[in-house]
């Protein structure tokens, strides 16, 4: 029952994320469409800040479906990422339930009686109700499908890459006091990496493959116009030619997609016209985070001209 | 569909990516969704299928094209002169002459690439076995028919003349095609076997002669390597994770529950992970040698406590800070170029290097460290500071002393490794990925 052919199109496709403030080129329009339709994960590597999570959240944003995140860091394991049993509320229950279970075992002679009585009630204690479903579960119960977003699994250890080989190619999980958990519907699964590790070959082999990376001028002064509408042409441009250029140099930390938003807000908001020395000066803290970063563009600043 | 996928992922696997069939499998759905019409929409998608790495998708994008374009040299550019089709096309004559009757190039093209299809599946041919390749594809194609069709036509009349004249005209025509086109396959297939890094063979070459065109395979290689032996390191450090119960920490633990043991404890077996601290020789004569083990190292730093890396020539520098954060292959290819290393140019001074490590950075080298020297040995009969390197060995837990050189010409001419070896736990001949892997395995296991 999965939610196929939501999409007609990888044009469609394109228009869909647009409304939704995400411009896609036509090649990963493709790659998303045949994602969609093949019902694959979908492995998206790239610099940092090109639009990686936002895509998965674009994508949850189109489908109109919940989005579940799963961030991924040293030592994640199944309990955070899967499912954990709700120890105090186990707890909490059998010492609230304790008169119940008196009565239960009131008349019981032996230890073999009560056991069997005990037997009876099946297995309170760990049935749904105690179960806490963590991103992944989340992502197979959810009822009408969801956006999977299982975000820099590089981070995670190999083993956790391990798990997530079994989920992704069934979509279905066994929790051993419950059973085999099958998804109700197969959430589209997106994975991020920025490539601080080399992911296993085994996941790449069951993901389909974007890489993302900066946009080109082109396509950034389109995002641009998405989100700043009251930027002008001219201005526009500029700020997406000084972001490239910025992008070019060896820096510790390159400007992302929405760094150039930002930016562009911040020079309507300052009533901006076009770029020059001074106003690149004063607002450049918002491109550049890092000391060494903003000295450097400063002290090319005063050599160059911003554009 | 699959009369075009079938060759082109054989290519892929010929030229290096591997494809799984299961990747096979999503290729032909990716194309069976998205038909052939978007050209750069099914090559993106394609990618996506069969190129999981920008390295992959660098030579998905050329594989592609070479082999796209291939097919796409044999669709209709404008129909040579004759426009005339004969209105009746008798039945009895084959696919192949029917559909050049006709004019139909696209028949035509799936013919082709049928009959290249098989070829291309079974063992791919060799660049000098072309006219064995063009024979078997005309006959795959039927066109040793045609003549025969040719005749039967000529006797049907004034008509049936023109016609069998022009069937022959486009015959000929399409046997010069599938001429070019057996060319551009065979030599398709043999440039992407000849490019596909041999794994068995570049261990043992020696990395101090390396032609700079091989470098691109030797890094192919070390990316093999380090994948090998990350899987090991892994594998040990998971082991070291599980021990046995401890008895005391259990009962210690119990007491906070009555005596009853809730908590038991494992004793964990303690993963020592070496301090290394690396002096490399970075002159002509070892530079190759030194960029790749420090490529190695670097790849592996996770599994290392402290690595602290030095160069030296004529004098001593620190290039530790190098390493931070940047991709290990980008440094490899500035250390083979000198870039960021501010080292004087001038003759290898041995002596100096160990003087300077010795007072200069005298923290460097403690009890805990291993020292690693990668060189080989020879000072231009400069003064070799055995001196300095015995106080050095005294303080570090091992000193390791890595030589490009076979062992028979250490000591000879200039070479000081006789000097230097007494003072050295181990000294040992690096020239090869082989050692490389091997050595590194040691110093980060034995630790």
């Amino acid at each position: 029952m999965p939610a196929t052919g939501v999409f007609s199109s990888p044009r469609q496709i394109m228009e869909a994320y647009a409304q939704k403030g995400y411009v896609l080129d036509e090649a990963s329009a493709s790659i998303v469409y045949v994602a969609t339709r093949l019902e694959k994960p979908l492995l998206i590597e790239g610099p940092a800040g090109v639009g990686k999570t936002e895509l998965a959240k674009a994508t949850a944003a189109v489908l109109d479906l919940p989005l579940i995140r799963l961030q991924c860091y040293e030592g994640l394991d199944e309990s955070k990422a899967l499912y954990e049993w709700k120890y105090g509320k186990q707890l909490l229950y059998t010492q609230i339930l304790r008169e119940k279970l008196d009565q239960i075992l009131q008349g019981a002679d032996t230890l073999d009686q009560a056991l069997r009585r005990i037997q009876d009630q099946g297995d309170l204690f760990f049935s749904e109700g105690f179960l806490e479903p963590r991103p992944i579960l989340q992502a197979l119960q959810a009822p009408d499908g969801a956006v999977l977003l299982v975000d820099e699994v590089d981070k995670a250890d190999e083993e956790f890459e391990a798990f997530l080989l079994e989920v992704l190619s069934d979509f279905q999980v066994s929790i051993p006091e419950l059973g085999t958990l099958k998804a109700r519907r197969r959430p589209f699964v997106f994975l991020t990496s920025n490539a601080t590790r080399e992911i296993g070959e085994a996941l790449r082999r069951r993901c389909l493959y974007l890489h993302l990376p900066f946009p080109d001028p082109e396509r950034e002064m389109e995002i641009l116009r998405l989100h700043v509408p009251d930027v002008s042409e001219a201005l526009g441009r500029q700020v997406v030619a000084f972001v490239k250029k910025l992008r070019g140099d060896d820096l510790r930390k390159v400007p992302s997609v929405s760094e150039t938003i930002d930016w562009a807000r911040a020079l309507v908001l300052l009533n901006a016209s076009h770029l020059d020395r001074e106003i690149v000066r004063q607002t450049l803290s918002i491109l550049l985070k890092h000391h060494e970063d903003l000295d450097r563009a400063r002290e090319d600043l005063r050599y160059g001209s911003p554009v | 569909m699959s009369t075009f996928l079938i060759p082109f992922v054989h290519l892929c696997r010929t030229a290096g990516l591997s494809v799984s069939v299961a990747e096979a499998l999503d290729a032909h759905r990716t194309a069976v969704v998205l038909g052939v019409e978007d050209r750069a929409g099914l090559k993106a998608a394609l990618g996506a299928c069969l190129a999981k790495s920008p390295r992959e998708a660098e030579l998905f994008e050329k594989l592609f094209e070479a082999f796209v374009g291939m097919y796409e040299a044999l669709l209709p550019q404008a129909e040579e002169g004759d426009q005339w089709n004969p209105l009746t096309i008798p039945e009895d004559i084959t696919p192949l002459s029917a559909a050049l009757l006709k004019g139909d190039r696209a028949a035509v093209l799936a013919l082709v690439m049928d009959a290249f299809q098989e070829l291309a599946v079974a063992p791919p041919p060799a660049f000098t076995q072309r006219g064995a390749v063009v024979f078997q594809a005309l006959q795959r194609m039927g066109a040793q028919a045609v003549a025969g069709d040719v005749n039967s036509l000529m006797t049907l009349g004034a008509g049936g003349a023109r016609a069998a004249q022009m069937l022959e005209r486009r015959a000929a025509s399409l046997v010069r095609e599938v001429k070019t086109f057996a060319e551009t396959f065979t030599r398709l297939y043999a440039r992407a076997r000849w490019n596909q890094p041999d794994p068995s063979d570049l261990a043992d070459q020696p990395l101090t002669a390396l032609p700079e065109a091989d470098i691109p395979r030797y890094l192919a290689a070390v990316r093999r390597i380090v994948r090998r032996l990350r899987t090991r390191f892994g594998r040990r450090m998971k082991k070291t994770r599980r021990g046995r119960l401890d008895l005391k920490a259990t009962l210690r633990r119990s007491a906070a529950f009555d005596g009853v043991p809730v908590e038991p404890v494992f004793r964990r077996k303690k993963i020592r992970k070496p301090q290394l601290v690396v002096v490399c020789d970075v002159s002509r004569s070892v530079q190759n040698v030194a960029a790749f083990f420090l490529l190695v190292l670097h790849s592996l730093h996770e599994y290392v406590k402290r690595l602290r890396t030095f160069a030296f020539c004529s004098n001593l520098v620190e290039i530790t800070s190098l390493f931070d954060g940047s991709d290990p292959e980008a440094i490899f290819r500035r250390l083979l170029r000198g870039e960021g290393i501010p080292l004087q140019i001038g003759l290898t001074d041995y002596g100096a290097a160990f003087r300077e490590l010795d007072a200069r950075y005298a923290g460097v080298v403690q009890h805990s460290t291993t020292l690693v020297i990668l060189g080989d040995a020879r000072n231009n009969r400069g003064d070799p500071a055995v001196d300095a390197f015995r106080r050095l060995s005294q303080r570090a837990s091992r000193v390791i002393w890595l030589n490009p050189e076979p062992r028979t010409l250490w000591g000879t001419g200039d070479s000081e490794m006789e000097s230097y070896a007494p003072f050295c736990s181990l000294s040992r001949v690096c020239n090869s990925l082989k050692h490389l892997e091997e050595l590194v395995e040691e110093l980060v296991v034995d630790g």
